[in-house]
């Protein structure tokens, strides 16, 4: 009998080197201690091999449970949503379905755990994301759904758990799940990350997101991490059936004469220092230019305090935050989102209106609270950063408001604009808080011409 | 550990040479005002304490080596939410009221609406404070709220030791892989040097003398021992169970950490595969650099029972002698053990080890018996019977195993190698 067990993220095999078992891809003899040793996701296929050739094995690497899971479903599932289970039953439960922000890729996600009946681990990138992955699964599937992540730590037999912590310790736990999801999955590819998908035994896994693709081409990668796309739609093949439309309103917010003096003073002295260094605005490098230049002198970083000075007066002038009680105001019965771009802005209006605020930040506890008060109606209102921005879903929003804008994508303001649900007899509304006479006029034209 | 965009090194022909920081008396005077700072803002907030050094930053040259001193000190301090309630509990009260009358008014206004203001004195009338500690209680909870209650207060001298060692460690957070070169190591220092990595479960290849590719996965099986002779040298190549199928930084962080227990060696040289950027790069450490050890050497300590037994085994028995040199034996996989003493029969020139375990715990004990019971290896071990009688009892009758309580009787010791080696 030749042992083949688990050890931190490999799978190995005790056989004798005189007996030249067949390997898998990317196996080889460890001198270390006189094994064969390949990556753990190679499991499935070196076991294939093994059992083929007949080696005598005692097999101690799978440390998942077969599960007899009950689907509570909440409502019928739509048709694409079938067809992408189907598509990814097909490829032998492996692979990717892309599906637009909105779509219910946790639904789909559910349908699958349902199909394969294991051990399952869910990979999610923020914390958000993890407490909604976990409230959804439990009312699925009951109380069998732990997490990992957020100052958490409880392995159950479906763990929700975070890109970061599941890097940290998928070593540890990579022979526990025999379905690994991940969703927003083009995380993936990057190399700490990938460690997750390669570190562990699933034979089945899938792969969430609306947008696959990566700049630096990494989405080659998923095939062999996650298995092949088997499943796409698009905006535009779902729009009006099924996602909500909304009405975009722009604001522009002049600034009081005192604050927009000291705009002109600030926003002056870093142009100026912009075109000493023969500096010039136009993208993310430049913007790294601009950073390294001004730390390198003390004139350099009075103009980089400029810089945020004049850009806070920008975001979050008294002016903005009046124009902000007016739509609260106007929608005093609807549910409203207030989007902003830093955390200081975020706290700022929470304390100016005593209105909750949901940053990284918020504790645990508070969190869950706060995104089920505001679920229930409870709080008619949430000002959060970008950390709602990802595929968190808060069902019932009907008015949101984006206090502050650098270049956003449009990409981005539809993502904002899909969480909008029209509250009986209106219709949805996204709001935009430009202020006047600054820059940030130009960067809300750029982002509405796309 | 220094972040990655703290580290400061010069890159000469793919060699990384870390950018140590030299204590001359302007520098040191500097740091020590630095130190001061902190020491000034006991008791308040963080962000208080963070705007004050870069208020003095503002005018500093090299500021990523301030700033990676900067990180240093805020490691050493303690940072508490100071509140008379949980800020989590006094938010929900706001909130609650809040938005029963949303939306609040900011300012007083004609139509009667409830405002702000009112709100929050309601709110701090029935806590029985004035508007204003409610107003710091909201978010005291905020990392830049939280107030400065403890300080481990370095000398400027301690700071700039930290920092040598913080910059190299953050450089080996992007190693692969660690090859160590250990000159005439003596049996403790290599033992204390296997528990750590034990402990930060890395792994490693040993080999005598100076290392020399054989390539990864050309040979076969797992040999018994590895002994080196006086003077020889060792060599280690340490990464993790996974290094094997790619090359990766995952075990970076672990290297790190293990840096502080190669640094109690007294003779090594070490050098680092590092990916910097998707760059390879090599890293050079020697006992020569600039770097102090972080904690006190615990492990090269020798008892007073060894020390007799020495004497006794010197003295008393013309036929046996005792070696100095290090050996590895192995007795499974990534198991090994290092003997404090080697003894050797003068007239047939065999060689029996012996282990002297004074502090040991159970599973300890029960590997050990184990390896015992697999290897074929001379290999007396020595267990003190302070602890748990009942179990070194048990273990008396293994006949390699042998306890003893205060003093080890050298004859019984010699009689039981004699055994061993048939003479």
């Amino acid at each position: 009998m030749n042992r083949f067990y688990f050890e931190s993220g490999t799978v190995c095999l005790a056989a004798p080197a005189a007996s030249e078992p067949p390997l898998v891809k990317g196996a080889s003899w460890d001198t270390r201690v006189g094994a064969f040793r390949a990556e753990a996701m190679r499991y499935r296929d070196w076991l294939t091999l093994l059992v083929r050739a007949e080696v005598p094995l005692c097999d101690e690497v799978r440390a998942y449970d077969e599960l007899a899971l009950v689907h509570r479903r909440t409502m019928p599932p739509r048709g694409y949503q079938s067809d992408a289970v189907a598509a990814w039953e097909r490829s032998g439960r492996r692979g990717l379905i892309v599906l637009p922000t909105g779509a219910g890729k946790t639904y789909v996600a559910e349908m699958c755990i349902a199909r394969a009946q294991r051990s399952t681990l869910v990979c999610v990138p923020t914390i958000e994301l993890l407490f909604q992955w976990h409230d959804r699964l439990q009312s699925a599937f009951g109380e069998i759904v732990g997490v990992v992540g957020g100052g958490e730590y409880e392995p159950r037999p479906i763990t929700v758990i975070t890109y970061q912590s599941a890097g940290r310790m998928i070593d540890h736990l990579g022979a526990r799940f025999g379905l690994l999801i991940c969703d927003e999955c083009h995380h993936l590819p990057s190399p700490a990350y990938s460690e997750i998908a390669r570190c562990s035994i699933a034979p089945f896994r899938l792969g969430l997101s609306a947008t696959p693709e990566r700049a630096d081409q990494g989405h080659a990668l998923f095939d062999e991490l996650l298995g092949p796309e088997v499943f796409r739609r698009e905006v535009d093949d779902l729009a009006g059936r099924y996602l909500s439309s909304y009405e975009q309103v722009p604001i522009t917010v002049s600034l009081d004469p005192i604050d927009a003096e000291l705009y002109r003073t600030l926003r002056g002295e870093y142009l100026s220092f912009l075109r000493e260094r023969g500096l010039r605005m136009r993208g993310p490098a430049d913007w790294g230019a601009f950073v390294a230049e001004a730390s390198r002198s003390k004139r350099g970083r009075r103009a980089f305090r400029a810089f945020r000075e004049q850009r806070r007066i920008a975001f979050c002038a008294p002016a903005k935050l009046r124009a902000l009680n007016e739509i609260f105001g106007r929608h005093a019965d609807a549910r409203i989102l207030v989007f902003t771009n830093d955390n200081d802005t975020v706290y700022r209006i929470s304390r100016a209106f005593l209105l909750p605020a949901l940053t990284h930040r918020t504790p645990g506890r508070e969190r869950k609270e706060l995104l089920e008060r505001f679920r229930d109606g409870r709080y008619p209102c949430l000002v959060t950063s970008r950390v709602l921005n990802e595929g968190v879903d808060v069902p019932e929003a009907n008015v949101a408001v984006v206090v502050s804008g650098t270049s956003s994508t449009r990409e981005q303001i539809q993502r904002l604009g899909r969480i909008l649900r029209p509250q009986e007899g209106k219709q949805a509304r996204l709001y935009e808080l430009i202020t006047g006479e600054t820059v940030e006029v130009a960067v809300s034209e750029r982002r509405r011409s796309g | 550990m220094l972040r990655s965009e703290r580290l400061r090194f010069r890159d000469r022909a793919g060699v990384v040479e870390p950018s140590f920081v030299q204590p001359t008396a302007g520098r040191l005077l500097r740091v020590e005002e630095l130190i001061e700072l902190v020491v000034q803002h006991d008791g308040q907030r963080r962000g208080e304490l963070e705007e004050a050094i870069e208020d003095w930053l503002s005018d500093a040259t090299q500021l990523k080596l301030w700033r990676g001193l900067t990180d240093l000190l805020l490691g050493r301090c303690r940072f508490e939410v100071e509140s008379p309630w949980d800020p989590v509990e006094l938010r929900r009260t706001l909130f609650e009221r809040s938005a029963a009358r949303f939306p609040l008014a900011l300012v007083p206004t004609r139509v009667e609406r409830p405002t702000r203001a009112s709100l929050v004195e309601e709110v701090a009338s029935e806590r029985g404070c004035d508007p204003d500690t409610i107003e710091t209680a909201l978010y005291a909870d905020l990392e830049e709220s939280q107030r400065l209650l403890g300080f481990e207060r370095p000398t400027a001298q301690e700071l700039l030791e930290e920092y040598n060692l913080a910059l190299c460690q953050g450089l080996l957070c992007h190693a692969s892989e660690l090859r160590v070169r250990l000159d005439a190591p003596a049996p403790k220092e290599l033992r204390q040097l296997f528990r750590y990595l034990r402990f930060f479960q890395l792994m490693f290849r040993a080999e005598r003398g100076a290392p020399h590719d054989t390539g990864r996965g050309a040979e076969r099986g797992v040999r018994s021992s590895i002994e080196t002779r006086e003077g020889e040298s060792l060599t280690l190549t340490i990464d993790g169970p996974g290094s094997l199928l790619r090359q990766s930084k995952k075990y970076g962080v672990k290297l790190a950490s293990f840096l502080p227990a190669l640094l109690l060696c007294p003779r090594w040289r070490a050098e680092a595969t590092l990916d910097l950027k998707g760059q390879r790069r090599k890293l050079e450490l020697h006992p020569d650099l600039p770097l102090q050890r972080p904690y006190r050497d615990r492990g090269t300590w020798v008892s007073d029972e060894e020390t007799r037994l020495r004497q006794r085994l010197t003295s008393d028995f013309d036929d046996w002698e005792l070696v100095e040199s290090a050996q590895i034996l192995t007795l499974g996989p990534q198991e090994v053990t290092i003997p404090d003493l080697t003894l050797r029969h003068r007239p047939s020139g065999g060689v029996v080890w012996l282990e002297i375990v004074g502090f040991w715990r159970r599973d300890y004990l029960k590997r050990r018996v184990e390896a015992l019971e697999r290897s074929p290896l001379p290999l007396l071990v020595l267990v003190s019977s302070k602890l748990a009688t009942d179990e070194t009892k048990a273990l008396a009758g293994q006949g390699r195993l042998i306890p003893f309580r205060g003093v080890i009787v050298a004859k019984t010791v010699i009689e039981r190698a004699a055994a061993l080696l048939g003479v």
